[in-house]
This record gives C-alpha cells, structure tokens and sequence, in this order.
C-alpha cells in the first residue's frame, strides 16, 4: 500500500508520523508538569495549609490555656475575653481544618483533637467556674492537677499528632511530586530518543524510496520523451496528411453542396409532377367512374340481348315444329304422288297424263322436302349461333362483370394513387426542405471543415514545437535522473 | 346472309317456273322408254323397287305382331281397308339383324301382302339405257340401275313373292306332316 503512495504523500506521512510524535512529547510532556504542578499545589494548598491551621490551633490552645491561667491568677476580665476569643479562634480553625480534611486519617486524628479541645474546654469552664466562686487554692490546684492539665495534655498530645501526621503527610506529598518529575523527564528522554530514531528511519527510507521512484519515473518520462518525440514527427506527418485531406474535403464537399441544391430543385419539380399526378389521377377516377357507369349500361344491354336471343331460339323451336308438319305433308304428299303414278302405271295408257301431273306433283313435294331440309339446316344454324351467341353473350357479360371489378379495382387504384402521389408530394417538399438543410448544414460543414484545416496547420505547427518541448523534457530528465541517481547517470554514460 | 336470302328467293323463283311450266307445256311424250323405280335403302344399303310391281306406297303405319313359323312376318296391317300380312323385306333379302321397318310397299300380286323395309329416298325415272340385267347370281335382285349414288339393286319382288309363297307352303305342309 505504501509502495502506491506518491511522493507527496510519503512525506506527508513522515512528516505526520514526526509530528504524532511531537504531540505525544508534548501531551506526555503537559500531564507530567500538570501532575508535578498538582503534586506541588496540593502540597502547598492542602498539606500545608492544614499544617499551617494544626499549628495555628497549637498557639490558640496555648493561647486559651494561658488565658485561663491567667484568669485564675488575676482574676481579670480580660482574660476571660482572651479565653473567648481564643476559643472562638479554636472553631474558626476548626472548620477550616474540616474543610480541608479528606483523608479518612485526617478525619479521625481532627475528631480526636475536637474531643480533646471540647474536654479540655469543660474543664476549664469548670476551673473559671470555681475560680468565681473563690474556691481555695488547694482546691484549684488539684483540680487543676487532677482534671486541667490532663486534658491540655490531651489536647496537645492530639494537635501534636495531628501535626506529626500532617508533617508526614506533606514530605510524602513532596517526594510524590519529585519523582512524578523525574519519571517525566525520563519518559520524555526516551520518547525523544525514539522520535529521533523513528525520524532517521523515515528519511533514509524516504530518500531511497523516493530516489528510486523518481528515478524510475525519470526513466520513463526518458522514454516517453522518446515516444513523444517519435508521435511528434507521426503528428507532424499525420496533419500534413490532414491538410491534403481536408482540401479533397473541401472539394469534396463543395461538390456535395451543388447536389444538394440540384436535389432541392428536382423535389420541387418532382413535387410540380406529384400534383399535376393527382389532379390526372382524380380526372381518371372520374373517367373510370362514367366508365363504370357504361358497362353497367352495358351489361343491361347483354342482359337484354340474352332475353332477346333466348327469345329467338324459342321462336326457332317453334319454327322446327311447323316445320316438321311442314315437312311431314312434303313427305304425304310425296307418298300420294307416288301412289298416284302406281296407280297411274296400272290404268295403262290412259293414265301416262295423270301419272305426268302426280310425277310433277311428286317433284314438287321432292323440292317442298329439299327445302324444309334446308330451312331445317338453316334453322339448327339458327339456333346454334344464338346458342352460341347465348353463351358468348353470357361470356361476354362476365367478362363485363369482371371489368367492372376491374374498373373497380382501378378506380380503388386510382384512389390509392391519389393518395400515394399524396404521401408523394408530402414526401417531396419534406425532401426539398430538409436538402435545404442539409445545404445549410453542408455550408456550416465547408466552416468547419476550413476551421479544422486552419487547425490542422496549427498542429502541424504546434507539433514542432511538441517536438521540441520533447527535447528539452529529455535534457530535464536527464538533469534530474542525475540529481536522484548520479550512479544511473555514470553506469548509462558509461 | 343477303347472298342467301337471293339465293332462296331464286330457288322460290325457279320452282314457281316450273310449277307453272308444267301446267304451260303439253303433256310430254316420253321419247325414250322410261322406267319408275323406288329409290329405298335396306340395313343401309341401296335398292331399287319397279313401281309397275308396286300397288302402293305407305308410311307409319302400325304393324301388329302375329305368332308365326316364318320369321320374316313382320305382323299384319291395315291397308287400303284390308288387313294385309308385312314381311321384312331385309329378311328376306337375306340380311340377319331385323332392322327398323318405317317403310311398306303393297305388292302388287293376287294376293295383298306388304314389304318393310327402312327408308325410302325417292323416285327414280330412269331410261332402260340405264338397266343393267345381272340375273343369275342373286334370284331376288333382277338386274340393277345406275343412279347418282352408283350402281343400285333393283329387287324383283315377283321372286320374293313366290319366296314367301314356297316359305308358307313349306310351312303348312309341314304342320300338316305333324
């Protein structure tokens, strides 16, 4: 992780690390004074003080006792007053000394003083008592001997040990701070050494880090100096290139730019073609629909003539059948004819006239059968060609069915072209506008294209001074590597 | 179509002619000697019958079946008011199928008998130039004549009538015999 730090940051880091230690020199350094100075303050403030007010109630009990000797001796109101305010100087102190008290012993040796003081206190209000009543001096010696002094004795035994105890109290106090001092300065002396160390480390390695680093980065800044140096003459050749490139697109586009305008001009005219279309295109819906109105009428017409010719073949059926009597009394007729020449045969010579007359009849009804087998033919002609015409006919009036929906379908297409020559014209001004833009945008591209070949001269300019600048970048690397690593310098001169 | 109707109306011309010639020229002499044949056609094929052998000429007219031991009786029918027997003229003329008899001739004979046969084409007024005598190979076919259609039989129905005379007295005698 270290080995990925820039330079920057490994001498932040060292210097951070010396400063961490400066603070832990420094905060170790504080709390030691802080202990030292509270050692010292409490000795001053507590330890002496209270010894101060043992002390001060030493001399007010001396005071008191004197007071009440004195007052046993004299008998003065003053030294009643003396006592007073020496006792009064005794609770005073007192309460400064339970104030100041906090240890357990403390406690114990002062309430041992207060007892004392209060006996004590007893006692000589009960001497001063007795003194005011003017008891003998027997009796007050003794009492004094048996009770007074006892308990002055007590009261001093207390203070003593209370101030023994203070005094104890307050070398312990005093050696406590001495040695928290010491033990300060000592850690101090070590922590110091340890930074000193710690910092000598740090800058032997960051001076070797830092020097292999930045030589190997100078070595590669040597390389890519190199490159850069080869990319310049590539950048210098390329934007040659550029320029000759952007002249054939200039050319290029100038030619673009009159095809736009010539496609602009032929969607115009294409959009001219695409209405003039239209209005051809409804005429000829209109055409299709008067055509469509005629086979209609046609068909009409066929029907008729269907009806008609049907008609004509019944007719015809109607003329075979008298016809067929017709021919049916050539036929009788003929056998009559030939009865009568029989007959005629057998009468002899007497009969050669009527048989000349039956064979003259005999002819005719031969020619009346010639004839109704003639019309016969002529008839099953007739009816033949109105069947045919008949089926022609019906032929003929599908095939106007079939153009009719085809007229139908034409005039769908015709709508249908309407509508496409429609879309068509839509789609013909959209393309003569958008060719205008794209003219316009052509011109913009020619700008930019005359920019870009302005800046093609740049870089090709700017690449020699790339080239240059790639130079003096490996002279600096050069100058650089020999300020990290001369040996480098050395091995590569050599 | 007006090309025909001149047509037709020539033919009408032309008959109208000839109707009306007939009645205008004189009854003509017959300056050859002619002979009247019935064109017929028998099974299909052509005939001739002699009308100096016919007594009359019929047509459609119903034939009632009769039981019979000549085969070639056809049945009889009623002509001229008597009741006359019909034989199938191609039976006897010796064609096997029994075709459709439309046609009868009454022979003109002592007794009345009637010959069916198929189809009658017409009269034929032909000169005895014209016949040719073949008798020999076929006894009922006396000769034949030489009409438009080619050479046609004529049938020598006095031949087939002593046929069908023989026929039935061979058939009588030998019902007698049995």
């Amino acid at each position: 992780m270290i080995n990925n730090w820039t330079f920057g940051q490994r001498v932040a880091g060292g210097y951070a690390v010396m400063i961490g230690f400066a603070i832990i020199v420094s905060v170790i350094a504080v709390y030691a004074l802080r202990a030292v100075v509270e050692s010292k303050d409490r000795v001053i403030t507590h330890d002496a003080q209270v010894l101060i007010e043992a002390e001060r109630l030493q001399a007010a009990s001396e005071a008191a006792s004197s007071a009440v000797r004195g007052y046993l001796i004299a008998r003065e109101q003053r030294s009643l007053d003396s006592l007073r305010t020496a006792r009064s100087e005794l609770t005073t102190i007192f309460g400064r000394l339970q104030s100041l008290a906090d240890a357990d012993e403390e406690r114990r040796l002062l309430s041992a003083v207060e007892r004392a003081s209060e006996t004590h206190r007893q006692v000589t209000d009960e001497i001063i008592m007795l003194g005011r009543t003017d008891a003998r001096a027997e009796v007050i010696e003794r009492v004094f001997e048996d009770k007074v002094f006892p308990a002055r004795d007590r009261f001093r035994d207390s203070i003593s040990s209370l101030v023994t105890h203070e005094q104890r109290q307050l070398e312990q106090e005093k050696q406590a701070a001495t040695d928290a001092a010491r033990n300060a300065i000592v850690l101090l002396a070590i922590i110091t050494l340890v930074a000193v160390l710690f910092a000598i480390v740090v800058a032997v390695a960051l001076s070797r880090s830092l020097g292999r680093q930045i030589g190997t980065a100078v070595g590669q800044v040597q390389s890519s100096s190199a490159e850069l140096q080869s990319a310049a003459n590539q950048q210098a050749t390329g934007a040659k290139e550029q320029a000759t490139a952007m002249n054939e697109i200039t050319t290029t586009i100038s030619e673009l730019l009159a095809t736009s305008r010539q496609i602009a001009e032929s969607a115009q005219r294409v959009a001219g073609v695409a209405e003039q279309t239209v209005g051809a295109a409804r005429t000829g819906d209109l055409t299709v629909q008067k055509a469509n109105d005629a086979i209609g009428a046609i068909r009409r017409q066929v029907d008729l003539i269907v009806s008609h010719m049907l008609e004509l073949g019944k007719k015809s059926q109607q003329i075979g059948a008298v016809l067929d009597i017709v021919s049916e009394l050539a036929e009788q007729t003929n056998i009559l004819a030939i009865n009568a020449t029989i007959e005629a045969a057998g009468a002899g010579d007497s009969g050669k006239r009527f048989a000349v007359v039956a064979d003259e009849i005999r002819k005719l009804a031969d020619r009346v059968a010639g004839s109704t087998k003639e019309i016969r033919g002529l008839i099953d002609d007739v009816r033949g060609a109105v069947n045919t015409t008949v089926m022609q006919t019906e032929t003929g009036s599908k095939a106007v069915d079939a153009g009719g929906r085809q007229f139908v379908e034409v005039a769908a297409s015709f709508k249908q072209i309407v509508a496409l020559v429609s879309t068509t014209t839509e789609a013909a001004r959209e393309i003569e506008l958008s060719t205008k833009q794209q003219s316009t945008a052509v011109e913009q591209v020619n700008v930019a294209i005359a920019n870009v070949a302005q800046a093609t001269k740049e870089t090709e300019a700017s690449s020699g001074q790339t080239l240059q600048t790639a130079s003096q970048l490996a002279t600096l690397s050069r100058e650089l590597l020999r300020l990290v690593q001369p040996q480098a310098i050395v091995h590569s001169a050599h | 179509m007006s090309g025909n109707q001149a047509q037709l109306t020539g033919r009408a011309e032309a008959l109208r002619e000839a109707f009306d010639r007939s009645f205008a020229q004189p009854p003509a002499l017959e300056a050859v000697r002619t002979e009247n044949l019935l064109a017929i056609r028998v099974v299909g094929n052509p005939y001739a019958l002699r009308v100096a052998e016919i007594a009359g000429l019929f047509a459609d007219k119903a034939v009632v079946p009769v039981p019979s031991a000549v085969p070639e009786l056809l049945g009889v029918s009623g002509l001229r008011g008597a009741i006359v027997p019909v034989y199938d003229l191609a039976a006897l003329l010796g064609y096997p199928a029994r075709a459709e008899a439309r046609w009868m001739v009454l022979a003109r004979s002592r007794e009345a008998l009637a010959l069916a046969f198929g189809m009658f084409e017409g009269q034929l007024v032909v000169s005895l130039q014209d016949a040719i005598s073949t008798a020999g190979e076929r006894p009922r076919e006396r000769g034949a004549v030489r009409a438009a259609g080619g050479l046609r039989p004529i049938v020598h129905l006095p031949t087939v009538l002593d046929d069908i005379h023989k026929r039935v007295e061979a058939t009588r005698s030998n019902r007698k015999e049995a």
